[in-house]
């Protein structure tokens, strides 16, 4: 990946956070009741499962993508190491 | 192929097969009475923020004995685990605020322990960036900052303790039920072998890369 990608990515994370702090509840200027059938509606609009769902796929994902790259990365340089080193053995050194 | 290379597949793969099993262990746990479901990202959340404390303590123990006595080794020791820290970093600032979601309603607070921890992942990802493009000698600079990285770790694992924090309390898992500790310890240890094996190659890949430096220079001289 270039050095320009991976800089951009990095900035683009640490923006996404900035984002997502930006999210939180506005300051509370005055209490309003809340019915029970209200409290039931309002606490099914997050659904725990879906959550629980991207975490878990999130980690598998992400640990599947390194391991990935880290693997190609040894290979690259691996195979890399083993051409320059016959080169070197042609030459005598 | 050196001894401990050979052991990385055996790690994948028990690591692997355990957190295939870990969805099916985590449950049989019960319901956290508050929380409900959603607490069960706990089960690898936890995990993610322990390793990554880990992969800190790892890396600035390196760095230290690259500093003081410039062990080749250390280094390579040091910059796998800073890469390590930023990984199982990320993951723990996804998985929490998916959790945070559910049970304090906000994605994300600016409470002290997601701060410190924000900021240890800032100082390894500033690690690996330095190292990528700090050119000759960033590697001393590098390791000092690694060094200061590990610094943090007391600070977050104590901060719920020190200042008012949605987190809980660092009391919670030693008294966590028999029935909620196996699920997490399972998946713990799980992430744990993935972490060695994914730290050996890491170690190896930056063992390699230097070995290619030098038989470039061997070949341009």
């Amino acid at each position: 990946m270039r050095p320009w990608i991976r800089v951009l990515l990095v900035s683009g994370l640490l923006l996404l956070v900035a984002v997502a702090a930006q999210a939180q509840p506005a300051q509370v200027d005055e209490f309003v009741p809340l019915s029970p059938e209200q409290l039931i509606a309002e606490q099914e609009q997050i659904p725990a499962a879906s959550l629980v769902f991207a975490a878990y796929a999130t980690v598998w994902l992400v640990f599947a993508f390194y391991l990935f790259t880290l693997w190609r990365r040894v290979g690259q340089v691996e195979s890399e190491l083993r051409t320059v080193s016959a080169t070197l053995e042609k030459k005598g050194r | 192929m050196p001894q401990r290379d050979r052991l990385v597949p055996i790690l994948l793969v028990v690591s692997g097969l355990m957190l295939t099993a870990s969805p099916f262990v985590i449950d049989t746990a019960p319901y956290e009475a508050t929380m409900g479901l959603v607490q069960r990202i706990f089960y690898y959340h936890f995990p993610m923020a322990m390793n990554m404390m880990l992969a800190a303590i790892v890396c600035g123990v390196a760095s230290a004995i690259f500093l003081f006595r410039r062990r080749e080794r250390a280094d390579h020791i040091a910059v796998a685990a800073a890469e390590m820290a930023v990984v199982f970093g990320i993951l723990t600032m996804i998985t929490g605020p998916l959790w945070a979601r559910k049970s304090w309603g906000v994605w994300w607070v600016w409470d002290a322990r997601i701060t410190s921890t924000f900021i240890m992942w800032l100082v390894f990802g500033s690690y690996l960036l330095l190292r990528r493009f700090g050119g000759a000698g960033s590697e001393v600079l590098a390791a000092a900052v690694g060094f200061f990285g590990m610094m943090l770790v007391p600070f977050i694992y104590y901060s719920v303790e020190l200042w008012r924090t949605l987190h809980p309390g660092t009391s919670v898992v030693p008294s966590l039920p028999t029935s909620m500790g196996i699920p997490l310890y399972f998946c713990w240890v799980a992430f744990t072998l993935l972490f060695v094996a994914l730290m050996s190659t890491r170690v190896r890949l930056e063992r390699s890369r230097v070995l290619l430096e030098r038989a470039y220079r061997a070949v341009e001289d």
